[in-house]
């Protein structure tokens, strides 16, 4: 079974923040947006290694005046459903029998709830969790359960020390499976002391037990005995000895083993994440729950990858925050959960599967659209506080170079530039748009896609119905339809042109010129002017295509790839991004537009 | 195992470790029947290593039930967490407690006594304008249609059919509103909407199908329509590990609506191997002479098998069945059951 639904109020910075979870949920979301506090609320819950409980701090409130007792109580529901079909094994079955609630179709599930409030009675916070049916409380959630149940958390300084340290940590539960045989651990014993013995020769080590023995002999007035004292530089005990165990590697190209807690951060991270998967899969912990903080931290992006593969292989229910566009690539779709803060509350977005209707959120095409979009590059919007949604990898490159020139930084600001591969706006939108994740728009259309983009609006209910046909009987479709929603036309509507051809048209033939000397070299206009001649010599045409205007050659030229000139010639235009007395009004609207809206996100 | 062996004759250890057909184990009095499904138990809980199954023994009557748990608590391998060992009210208690909401009734029901029963029926009674009829009599006729699974509906078609008057289904009808107003069950009511509950919930069967893999039924010989039902739904057909345990000629509750069909229904229905208890602990040699004596004079034979039960030594005994006005008046004469507490 896994946790198929969270609902938090009022803990910490979640003051009513409700989400659907997969069997990998990833949550992402900008600093202190409130992605550790959820797992740190479901540790509180199901936690069972060093799980800390619920504390008066946690209780959200939006003024540090108020007093815990006075703040209100923090409550938490957990659904479960189960991992494949609509029922529960029978291992579950038996140990949640009779827990079960029954949805409106029958289907079965566990709802959990927690609460932690004061009691002004008794004069204490009180910790409350039970199993939850349609008529009310269950049983309350005991150790039995929540043992079914157990939640790991990997926090984000994961410290590999602690775990082979203590016997809190993984590595001690893990060697406290160990079990010997009694011969075994006689043979063992019975080892260890002549081990003891012969090390106890030297004499430095035996000069320190006389001195010991004398001491301790006085202080405790004890009789003199022959053995009283004794150091033992090897544990004496087999259960002992197995626990003291620890993990040694060698380290690539080297002859010699060290400990595995020696390693830089980025190894002992991975070391946590392995010893989690061989302590659930030794136990049989089918049913654990692991959260990690942060699985990319002190790791390479090849790693990166590597260990969320390995994190969604898990048979395991697994939540896991990242800030990591390596990670949100690889993760589906549906499995991102974005928090957002907003003022003192946070917000959980995610992309619903299906609408109150029953109907798929997004359809097939449009899910396999954003897939192929939104990949490592382009993931960053899920991080972005504004997304300029553009036609192609031109306006990326270019829009950049724009904004420095307008004295804008976009990574500041926090603006994504996400092209969508032609017009297909739609899909983007949608996700992108209230109530999914909420990030605010700018985009910029060709003439050509302007009509479509309006009718992608109207559909989406993000403009007034009929407000498209009204605007466009009055020949007002930019001003009354598309500026106000701020999406802006590169050229005029309704005629087909690129943001290369449109820059060429505003007359920077001169920049393209350039651009094409400075990538390409000086003289490969003129090769190519020659080699078209000869093309067409080939064909036993006359080789006039010399004769054309050098406008033209250049216009040709750039066809081939537009997006490597477009990046030098918005250099050239700007001067390297010093001046933007040249830009093109529109591209400055873009920006103006995406730079407010970034602005107003943060406030809130 | 080499307890068991020890402690068992042969026949009550082939029965005790027989997991691969359902079995029907017909044992006379004195003959170690709790003594098997104690151990029946216990070797359930030590030959399955697994470790998410429950066993679920199931009763007519406390006292039972309770002698059963104070023997398995001694064997080693029980297991508390393991195990229901509990009468079919109790059971279906439980699982009302937990599930009744999901057929619109309240889970923290009372139960109500004969007292409350009595007085219940008497406002109904008056409701309906009968205010001599004394309660109990109206009492024992609800009870009646309750055990054979008859609504207030079915029980008024019943009576017309009969010709009867249709006051007593009217009294039934009232009955039933005013328990659910006030939320309260009557014994008869736990076994009911258990049924219900399994019904209309599928997806519970099998969590309690899942959960008991392995039930054993003692006394089955008492088993009412109602009772026989809830048994079809918690143990699926076809299912190789149902015991099933019951003594024809002491069919003790059969005021309570027990009836022998019942138990050739639960026989066809899954199916159930017969198996024999031959010895008896019990009594002494002459005891059983005689009561075999009195079980020759039965008039329907059910089995048509021609032996008696010995004492402590290899042998059959003879099956019969007869009416039930009969029968009583040999139990008045011969008891070896001590079970007599009926209040589940």
């Amino acid at each position: 079974m896994y946790i198929s639904r969270v609902h938090v109020k009022n803990f910490r910075c979640l003051k009513d923040v409700s989400f659907d979870t997969c069997k990998t949920t990833v949550l992402i979301g900008e600093n202190n947006a409130g992605k550790s506090a959820v797992l740190e609320c479901i540790n509180a819950i199901l936690g069972q290694l060093r799980a800390s409980r619920f504390e008066p701090k946690d209780l959200h409130t939006a003024s540090k005046e108020m007093l815990p007792e006075k703040r209100d109580p923090i409550e938490v529901e957990l659904e479960f459903q189960p991992s494949t079909g609509t029922a529960f094994t029978k291992e579950e079955h038996e140990v949640f029998l009779k827990q079960f609630d029954f949805d409106d179709n029958g289907l079965e599930r566990l709802r959990i709830s927690a609460t932690y409030s004061y009691d002004v009675a008794a004069q204490e916070f009180v910790y409350e969790a039970h199993f939850q049916k349609k008529d009310g409380p269950g049983d309350r959630l005991t150790q039995r359960y929540t043992k079914a149940i157990p939640f790991y958390l990997a926090e984000a300084l994961r410290d590999l020390g602690r775990e082979m340290g203590t016997r809190g940590g993984f590595w001690g539960k893990l060697m406290d499976t160990v079990k010997l045989s009694d011969a075994s651990k006689h043979e063992i014993e019975k080892l260890l002391g002549d081990v003891n013995a012969e090390m106890l020769k030297d004499k430095t080590l035996n000069a320190i037990q006389i001195k010991l023995k004398e001491m301790l002999e006085t202080v405790m007035n004890l009789e003199k005995v022959k053995e009283g004292v004794v150091i033992s530089p090897l544990a004496q005990e087999t259960t002992e000895m197995v626990r003291r165990s620890d993990i040694y590697l060698k380290a690539p190209g080297a002859d010699v083993y060290f400990p595995l807690t020696t390693f830089g951060m980025g190894i002992q991270s991975v070391g946590v994440l392995a010893l989690f998967r061989t302590y659930v899969e030794t136990l049989g912990l089918t049913n654990a729950i692991l959260g990690v903080e942060e699985p990319e931290a002190h790791l390479h992006p090849h790693l990166q990858r590597f260990i969320f593969g390995e994190l969604h292989g898990l048979a395991n229910q697994v939540f896991l925050t990242t800030h990591s566009t390596f990670i949100t690539d690889e993760a589906g779709l549906y499995e991102i959960v974005l928090l957002k803060r907003k003022g003192p509350v946070a917000l959980a977005r995610q992309i619903p599967r299906v609408l109150p209707s029953g109907k798929p959120f997004l359809e097939k095409t449009e899910e396999r659209i954003l897939r192929n979009y939104i990949n490592a590059e382009n993931s960053e919007v899920f991080f972005a506080k504004c997304v300029i949604l553009a036609e192609g990898k031109s306006e990326k490159l270019t829009f950049p170079i724009f904004a420095k020139a307008m004295n804008i930084n976009l990574d500041q600001v926090g603006v994504s530039v996400l092209p969508v591969g032609g017009s297909q706006f739609r899909p983007f939108l949608k996700i992108l748009s209230p109530p999914v994740f909420d990030v605010s728009c700018v985009v910029a259309c060709d003439g050509d896609a302007a009509k479509a983009l309006a009718n992608t609006l109207e559909s989406l209910d993000l403009v007034p119905k009929d407000s498209v046909k009204k605007s466009l009987q009055n020949d007002r479709l930019l001003e009354d339809v598309l500026e106000p929603r701020r999406c802006f036309v590169v050229g005029k509507v309704g005629v087909k042109e690129n943001l290369e051809s449109f820059l060429f048209a505003q007359g920077f033939v001169a920049e393209f010129e350039q651009a094409i000397s400075d990538l390409d070299g000086a003289s490969s206009l003129d090769e190519y002017v020659q080699k078209r001649d000869a093309t067409l010599r080939g064909q036993g045409k006359p080789a006039e295509y010399h004769k054309l205007d050098r406008k033209q050659h250049i216009l040709d030229y750039i066809n081939d790839a537009k997006p490597r000139y477009a990046e030098r010639v918005a250099e050239l235009m700007t001067k390297d991004g010093t001046t933007d007395e040249r830009i093109p009004d529109v591209f400055k609207k873009v920006l103006r537009a995406a730079e407010a809206a970034s602005l107003a996100a943060v406030k809130g | 195992m080499d307890i068991l062996k020890k402690e068992l004759d042969p026949d009550q250890f082939n029965a005790v470790s027989n997991l691969e057909r359902p079995l029907l184990v017909l044992a006379g009095p004195g003959s170690g029947k709790t003594r098997l499904l104690t151990h029946r138990l216990a070797y359930i809980l030590r030959s399955q290593p697994r470790k998410d199954f429950k066993v679920l023994g199931l009763t007519f009557t406390n006292k039972a039930a309770t002698e059963m748990m104070e023997r398995l608590v001694q064997i080693p391998g029980y297991r508390k967490e393991r195990v229901f060992v509990g009468t079919f009210h109790r059971f279906c208690q439980e699982t009302l407690q937990a599930y009744a909401c999901y057929i619109g009734r309240s889970r923290h029901f009372t139960i109500l006594d004969t007292e409350g029963q009595l007085s219940i029926l008497t406002e109904c009674l008056a409701e309906v304008g009968m205010t001599r009829v004394p309660p109990e009599g109206i009492k024992n006729a609800i009870e009646t249609a309750q055990k054979r699974m008859l609504s207030p509906v079915l029980y008024a078609k019943m009576l017309l059919s009969r010709g009867d008057s249709t006051s007593a289904a009217e009294v039934y009808r009232a009955y039933e509103f005013h328990k659910q107003a006030s939320e309260v069950l009557d014994f008869n009511d736990l076994i009911l909407l258990s049924i219900e509950l399994l019904r209309s919930v599928p997806a519970l069967q099998r969590i309690y199908q899942d959960t008991y893999e392995f039930v054993c039924i003692d006394e089955c010989q008492d088993t009412t329509l109602a009772q026989l039902e809830l048994t079809k739904m918690l143990v699926p057909q076809g299912s190789k590990t149902l015991l099933a345990v019951a003594d024809e000629d002491q069919l003790i509750f059969e005021w309570n609506e027990a009836r022998v069909e019942n138990l050739n229904e639960l026989e066809a229905h899954y199916g159930l191997t017969l198996f024999n208890l031959n010895r008896n602990y019990r009594c002494p040699p002459d005891v059983l002479d005689l009561a075999n004596k009195l079980i020759v004079n039965n008039k329907r034979p059910v089995r048509g098998e021609e032996e008696r039960p010995c004492c402590g030594e290899i042998g059959d005994r003879r099956l019969l069945y007869s009416g039930g006005s009969d029968r009583r008046r040999r139990r008045s004469r011969v008891r070896f059951e001590d079970d007599q507490d009926t209040d589940g």
